[in-house]
């Protein structure tokens, strides 16, 4: 009954049957089917990418490594029961999942039994603040990402000077994750001495954004700071050229950080300027190696996610080949010990600002540039400058 | 002034919204009106129409509105075989019963979907896309007006059907009054797998037209397309054509000046309580004759 | 009544024994108690008295936001909450009948659908009294005699009174005046007007019956996810799946929702984990088949198959 998915490739390398080696299995609890399979199946795609590099390498101290992957359904409920069976099964860790309100009961859950979690894909603060000595998130959270935008701001505010970049609005749906990046959005903006001139929420599944635009095009904002999922952002970018909203700056997170946003929204999706964990021309070694094979395994261009579920591995592996025993508590002390150089991030778990075992990840800002996605900023890892102000959509 | 030019663009938007509604609520106001079904697989009858046109652009780069050459006879046959297989061998059951089948039918859609094409959402991106037409200095996108004038289209051809063709009056007599129908020598059981996929014809006509205009995405589109399309026709009247242009029209307008002067968080909630004050008030629907049976 | 008696009975025995066979399948154990309590709460209104809602989210909703929020801003224990839930399900179920009751069959259910999408927004939205769309977290419970709330097994005991305290009361209403008053106002309105029992005020009492029942379940819930979000309480497919259970299970018997509820859980989590991306996928084809040959529920149709053998086998006889 129990659907084991096993995709190692460790013993035919070796050329010779091997007696049943031993092997390490880890669990992973991921969105395949429901609302959020669109993520679990690339959360997917980089964790076996990961798995591969892993037993090519040795596994997990000569022992095979296995992933157990449970189905959450995406809901909460099946998520724990899934961390119920997996603990039952034995598996020292769990990895997952993609959405907070099913990553939030998984942490709440774990850290009663004292299993360690590494976060898959849930940005949301709450789920390291205040966190627990059990929950490990390699990836950024709402403050981190919140901040790299208005460094990011800032960096231009200095280059091209104060008075240019006054006002912002706001615009972001009702999920967790665009409410609390507005939110942390907002607490910036008035600590660093921006006007934030129009502020709106949305329905996930509004596909009409004019109104909000249209009022927005009459406080004419400097930066228009957009949190929205796939669809939304496509739809909000192509209106806004059509009700003719000009602004210096246009920021639209997790949406614009997609391939395929450039291939739906066309030429009007350059100069927008996102938020990520990972980027394909990150300065970091080994990055050309990876991306090719996450493009491989995913038969598309990779974007984040991939590279997210790839990293959430590659700091599971790491830490079970330095605990040397599966116990939960060595492993959850071998996290917590984590110092790790990949070609996504560097991780390792620290308590601050009221987060606890978070990576204080460097995140990077994208700005589409012809159709191509390009590292702006930090400057010591872009690939080229920011392109700034952007053009009006009359002169384009 | 400024504000002027805003409420006329505000206005002329809500207009546009309300042609997209009424497209969709077209095909569920003639099958709500004439089986008294509540058909929750409309919306994924509308994503179908939009993977139709997502997949004859991408195979053979079919500009989305020739897929309607597909979409209209494949519409048509497989709502006949859903009514045929599913809703006929029920029809006598208590309203529910209907219904969920009909939930079925959408979890079946939905995830069949997922399984074949992935989770990613879709659209056919158009050059035309993001164009607008100025008047003064009020713009109007070419895309919503399009979608406007395939709505006319549909629902005028809609129309001359119901009204002066044999099977039109059948669906018609069958809609006002079942068993007089069927005193007169109508098969209302056809009649009711006719209708069944003419409303799964006209959601995949709404779907490629829409396509350029809205995304699908397999499992989350269709349930928030079916709501759409139930407050458009309860708000219009049912089981006439041109409430459903009505009940759309009122919708997009509400749901615009909603979300343009109290707040867009609310949006979908204005468009909602106004259905059910209708509801409640004045049950025959904004536009519709008074109903016998509600 | 006898035999509604020794059912009950066999619950509870086979829900105080389901821990010692299945010791790592408490979520499940839980989430199908939770279900078949709430499609038994949801048969009040929808089976009974024949008006279908899908809108009894709302009423998860409101038991598990109180829990949270009471245990975490007022350091509330979840009885007094659960208390104060049942007191706002019932107002709330109250003005939202007297408002919607007029409406019948489809136009009915599709009002429930629009109340509760309204209710959704509200919780999404307004932040000041739920917390808002980043959820909140339940970081603390009492320990009543020493017992962990958020340990599954409480959790699990917790829900199983509750599913046996539904199951008892509708077997109560079954024998009861109240529950002929519901029968009949299902089958004709106006033949019960003329019986002399006021439908609306019949109607009314089982919805409040049913909203009151539900928010308690839903207070269980709110315990066991720890971690409340509201779009996935006040959800539109969290409504259909409780009237599904019921629907499946067979509507107006009594133990039709306990039975859907079985069913359906347990097919979803064996479907969960042997078919991954398909699951939902089958899980749809099993509803519409299920509908198709059983069209009156498990148990509705076994009820009709066995009184039509009855029947027969006196008319032979």
């Amino acid at each position: 009954m129990k659907r084991i998915l096993t995709a190692a490739i460790a013993a035919p390398l070796m050329g010779f049957a091997l007696p049943a080696a031993a092997q390490v299995e880890i669990g992973v609890v991921n969105s395949l089917s429901g609302n959020f399979a669109t993520f679990g199946e690339r959360y997917l795609t980089g964790m076996e990418v990961a798995l591969e590099e892993v037993n090519a390498n040795g596994g997990i101290n000569g022992e095979e490594l296995e992933l157990v992957i449970q189905d959450d359904r995406s809901e909460a409920q099946s998520a724990l029961a899934a961390v119920e069976d997996l603990e039952n099964e034995g598996v020292p860790l769990i990895i997952g999942s993609y959405a907070s309100s099913i990553t939030g009961p998984m942490a709440q859950l774990m850290t009663r039994q004292e299993m360690p979690l590494i976060v898959l894909g849930s940005a949301d603060n709450s789920i390291t603040k205040p966190g627990s000595d059990w929950v490990f998130r390699a990836k950024h959270n709402s403050t981190i990402v919140a901040g790299t935008y208005f460094d990011y701001f800032d960096y231009l505010r200095e280059e091209h000077g104060e008075d240019d970049l006054q006002t912002v609005a706001m615009l972001y749906g009702n999920a967790a994750w665009p409410v609390s990046l507005a939110e942390t959005g907002k607490e910036l903006a008035e600590e660093r001495g921006y006007e934030i001139v129009g502020d709106e929420a949305y329905d996930q599944g509004t596909s009409d954004f004019r109104p909000i635009l249209n009022n927005f095009r009459a406080e004419e904002p400097d930066i228009l700071y957009v949190v929205a999922y796939a669809e939304d952002g496509v739809a909000i970018t192509r209106q806004m050229r059509e009700v003719g909203l000009d602004t210096k700056v246009l920021a639209i997170d997790t949406a614009a950080a997609l391939p395929n946003f450039v291939e739906q929204v066309g030429d009007s999706a350059d100069y927008v300027a996102t938020v990520v964990s990972w980027s394909k021309d990150v300065q970091y070694p080994g990055i050309e190696d990876l991306t090719n094979r996450l493009r491989e395994a995913a038969g598309s261009e990779p974007s984040f996610y991939e590279a997210e579920g790839y990293l959430a591995l590659m700091v599971a592996a790491d830490a079970l080949r330095r605990a040397d025993s599966l116990d939960r508590d060595a492993v959850r002390q071998a996290l917590d010990e984590t110092d790790l150089e990949t070609p996504v991030t560097t991780v390792a778990f620290d308590d601050f600002d009221g987060f606890k075992n978070q990576n204080p990840i460097r995140s990077l800002m994208l700005q589409i540039q012809d159709g191509e996605h390009v590292t702006v900023f930090p400057e010591d890892l872009a690939a080229e400058d920011p392109t700034y102000p952007n053009p009006s959509w009359d002169d384009r | 002034m400024a504000e002027l030019v805003s409420l006329l663009q505000n206005l002329s938007n809500g207009l546009l919204i309300g042609g997209v509604y009424a497209m969709i609520g077209v095909g569920l106001t003639l099958i709500f009106g004439v089986m008294r079904t509540i058909n929750f697989a409309h919306g994924d009858f509308v994503v179908m129409g939009m993977y139709t046109a997502f997949v004859f652009n991408m195979i053979l780069g079919w500009d989305p509105y020739f897929s309607l050459l597909v979409a209209l006879p494949a519409g048509f046959l497989m709502g006949v075989l859903l009514e045929r297989v599913v809703l006929a061998p029920i029809v006598d059951k208590p309203h529910e019963t209907s219904l969920l089948a009909t939930l079925g039918i959408s979890l079946i859609i939905g995830n069949a979907l997922l399984l074949i094409f992935g989770g990613e959402s879709k659209s056919v991106h158009v050059d035309y896309a993001s164009m607008a037409l100025s008047l003064g200095e009020v713009k109007i996108s070419v895309i919503l007006l399009i979608a406007g004038g395939v709505t006319a289209l549909v629902i005028g051809g809609l129309y001359l059907l119901l009204h002066y063709t044999e099977f039109g009056r059948s669906i018609r007599a069958t809609a006002e009054n079942r068993l007089g129908a069927e005193l007169v020598g109508i098969n209302t059981r056809r009649i009711q797998g006719a209708v069944f996929g003419l409303g799964m014809m006209l959601a995949m006509t709404a779907g490629v037209a829409l396509i350029p205009l809205l995304f699908a995405t397999p499992t989350a589109t269709g349930p928030i397309l079916t709501l759409k399309a139930f407050v458009v026709i309860v708000l219009g009247g049912l089981g006439r054509v041109g409430a459903a242009v009505a009940g759309g029209l009122v919708l997009g307008m509400v749901e615009v000046m909603g979300a343009a002067y109290i707040a867009s968080a609310y949006r979908d909630a204005y468009g909602l309580l106004f259905f059910l004050i209708i509801l409640l008030f004045k049950p025959e629907g904004l536009f519709g004759r008074s109903v016998k049976r509600v | 009544m006898i035999r509604h008696l020794i059912g009950l009975l066999v619950l509870l025995v086979a829900g105080l024994v389901y821990p010692w066979i299945f010791p790592s399948a408490l979520t499940v154990g839980v989430t199908i108690l939770l279900f078949a309590g709430w499609a038994t709460a949801w048969d009040i209104l929808g089976g009974w008295a024949g008006q279908v809602s899908l809108g009894h989210a709302s009423f998860v909703g409101i038991g598990a936001y109180f829990v949270a929020i009471g245990a975490t801003e007022y350091a509330l224990a979840p009885w007094w909450s659960i208390l104060m839930a049942i007191a706002v399900a019932a107002l709330l179920s109250l003005a939202w009948g007297r408002l919607t009751f007029k409406l019948h069959g489809p136009y009915f259910t599709l009002s429930t659908i629009a109340i509760a999408e309204i209710l959704r927004l509200i919780a999404i939205n307004e932040d000041w009294l739920t917390g808002g769309a980043t959820g909140v977290f339940i970081d603390w419970m009492p320990t009543p005699f020493g017992i962990d709330l958020f340990a599954r097994e409480a959790q699990y005991y917790l829900a199983l009174v509750f599913a046996v305290g539904v199951m008892a009361t509708i077997i109560w209403i079954s024998r009861s005046r109240f529950g002929y008053q519901l029968r009949a106002v299902r089958e004709d309105e106006n033949s019960a007007m003329a019986a002399g029992i006021d439908p609306t005020r019949t109607k009314l009492k089982a919805f409040m019956l049913s909203a009151s029942l539900t928010a308690v379940g839903g207070g269980i819930y709110g315990m066991m996810l720890s971690f409340l979000e509201p779009h996935i309480l006040f959800y539109l497919l969290l409504s259909v799946q409780i009237a599904l259970t019921g629907i499946i299970g067979g509507r107006g018997t009594i133990w039709g929702p306990l039975v859907g509820a079985v069913l359906l859980v347990s097919a979803g989590e064996i479907f969960r984990t042997s078919f991954a991306e398909a699951n939902l996928l089958i899980y749809g084809i099993l509803i519409l088949l299920v509908i198709l040959f059983l069209p009156s529920g498990i148990i509705g149709e076994f009820n009709r198959r066995l009184t039509r053998r009855l029947y027969a086998r006196r008319a032979q006889g």
